[in-house]
């Protein structure tokens, strides 16, 4: 396999995009801004000079994205960053550094960490972003999905049936690791999308006509344009009722369901490398006045990112739980049968004596020496290093071993998987982890 | 012999994408259990490089009864994968491999959420974690 060619395209590519400046942003404006980081690398991408149109308006074509490369020391984890280990005999260790995990940079209002280092989702609120203001008796159906969700997952949203974010919700992509292209000559805009339901677009008409009369409604409706100044003016109509306005990817929680007669104005303004997305929705049906909406930014992408161009399957949506963490499908719930998932694969034997090698690209190739005992999936062992000894502790779950090497004050995480005689995984030492591999002595 | 030369790791590096929850658009804790864990044995027969999740299949056969079930398990969004550098290509269809992954919160005992692919023919190992672990 072409490890080695595609570790010099990944380096190429890290070294390509560390070149490029640029903290991407679709939080609110306002929880950006106290990012101090996040607001300087912001500041100098609207300091670039915004192109222009041979016409003298703002162009706002190019590549939106929300990914960036990281600038540091590779080696020093960072929360919010995605890290990819990739070993020359081809075991890869991706570590997601979103919101699932160790995200939680301070200032983003969206993600709560709690003490444990995990992410508690249900933290997961837009505080500082407008709700619609619905009516009554629209806010309480809204409040009851919001209070039952876990986080702000609901299998009604119809995301989760890999519909189209559609307008205003899905107007500024760059979310969830998706993308955005805009393509712009003086008469349409179009914009772009990679997500769901697969790569889709929207146009928006600048030639000066107007709604048609007989549109019938659809998920992105009909999109007519305007300058005003350097602002680009989008007034939307013919959107049907089939998606939902926030919750979940971008805005507040209570943003739920709107009627199709949503009548959407987005201003769309480029600074430099930066996008401001404004919109002001007014739904007669289900609102009591307009809905302002928080402004949102994006940035331009790295130069060599691009459209990934992947359909949707909807699999999340039967498998979502409420805040209780019980299962919306009640059917679902009784038919599980979660002990024999749990019973499936009995826990390999670890049991005796292994002779341990850890290769560490910083102290060369080291060597230790195990003696495990085993109590059903719990490990437990002594360990005879160079240096003294320590304790080995444990658990399997069918071949895979998840534990640690204590000693004195110092853990060392060891993951794995037990074949016969057989040990292969990583061993963490410090902000560093190693191949470990492991053979039984007879 | 099965037996592996292992070497070091000489690519390390990192991307940074900002801490949002834009990232994925849900928690996996909505629908998978941190704290429970299954793995199989059988042959990797699909992945489905689709949004908003990826989904990798193996096959796995009774012994006993000679029947053949399913497992299934999510990962992260495939532009997420991509941009950072794990390929489709990264998942070796038809070989025989041992996954495991966190169990489903709503019960379903076939389906989890990827922790990692071990691959017998040469013990190489694709292991993803979620951050804070």
């Amino acid at each position: 396999m072409n490890a080695r060619r595609r570790n010099n395209r990944v380096i190429v590519s890290f070294l390509t995009a560390a070149c490029s400046v640029g903290f991407l942003s679709l939080m609110p404006v306002s929880a950006a801004a106290q990012s101090s980081r996040a607001a300087a690398s912001a500041a100098e991408a609207a300091s670039k000079p915004t192109p222009r149109t041979p016409d003298g308006h703002p162009d706002l074509s190019g590549f939106y994205n929300l990914v960036d490369i990281y600038h540091g020391d590779p080696k020093e984890e960072k929360p919010g960053q995605h890290v990819v280990n990739r070993a020359e005999n081809g075991s890869v260790f991706f570590d997601y550094g979103g919101a699932n995990g160790g995200g939680g940079e301070e200032g983003n209002t969206r993600i709560r960490q709690t003490q444990n280092g995990k992410v508690n989702m249900l933290d997961r609120t837009c505080i500082s972003c407008e709700e619609p203001p619905y009516k009554p008796e629209y806010m309480a159906k809204v409040k009851a999905i919001g209070d039952a969700m876990y986080g702000d997952a609901s299998p009604l949203d119809p995301q989760y049936d890999c519909k189209p974010y559609g307008v205003p919700r899905g107007s500024l992509r760059g979310a969830g690791g998706y993308a955005m292209q805009i393509v712009q000559n003086a008469q349409v805009i179009a914009f772009l999308y990679e997500d769901r339901p697969g790569p889709y677009f929207r146009i928006v008409y600048l030639d000066g006509r107007g709604h048609p009369e007989d549109f019938d409604p659809s998920y992105v409706g009909h999109s007519i344009g305007h300058w005003e100044g350097d602002t680009l003016v989008v007034d939307v109509v013919g959107l049907n009722d089939d998606t939902w306005l926030g919750s979940g990817t971008v805005g507040p929680k209570y943003a739920m369901m709107h009627s199709d007669k949503l009548h959407v104005v987005e201003r769309w303004t480029r600074t430099g490398n930066v996008i401001t997305y404004e919109a002001t929705v007014d739904d007669p049906v289900m609102f009591t006045k307009p809905w302002v909406m928080t402004p949102r930014q994006t940035q331009l992408a790295a130069p060599d990112d691009y459209i990934r161009p992947t359909m949707c399957i909807p699999y999340d949506k039967t498998h979502l739980v409420k805040k209780d963490n019980t299962p919306y499908n009640e059917m679902a719930a009784q038919s599980a049968d979660n002990s024999e998932a749990n019973a499936s694969v009995p826990a390999a034997n670890m049991v005796g004596s292994w002779n341990v090698t850890i290769h560490s690209t910083i102290e060369g190739i080291l060597t230790e020496q195990w003696t495990v005992t085993q109590d059903g999936a719990k490990i437990t062992g002594t360990v005879k290093t160079k240096n003294g000894d320590a304790t080995l502790e444990g658990s399997l779950s069918g071949a895979i071993f998840l534990g640690a090497v204590t000693d004195g004050d110092k853990k060392y995480v060891v993951r794995g998987t037990a074949v016969d005689n057989d040990f292969d995984g990583t061993i963490r030492m410090g902000k560093n982890e190693f191949l470990l591999s492991a053979k039984r002595s007879k | 012999m099965r037996r592996r030369a292992h070497a070091v790791l000489i690519a390390v590096f990192g991307i940074l994408v900002a801490a949002l929850p834009a990232l994925a658009h849900h928690s996996f804790t909505a629908e998978f259990n941190p704290d429970q864990e299954w793995s199989v044995t059988g042959v990797l027969t699909k992945v489905d490089w689709v949004n908003p999740h990826t989904a990798t299949w193996v096959e796995v056969k009774d012994e006993k009864t000679g029947q053949v079930e399913t497992w299934g398990c999510q990962g992260n969004p495939p532009g997420t994968y991509s941009r950072a550098g794990v390929h489709r290509e990264d998942w070796r269809i038809g070989e025989v491999v041992t996954i495991t992954c966190l169990a489903a919160k709503d019960g379903s005992k076939r389906w989890g959420f990827l922790k990692q692919i071990k691959y017998h023919s040469d013990g190489h190992v694709l292991v993803f974690r979620q951050g804070g672990e």
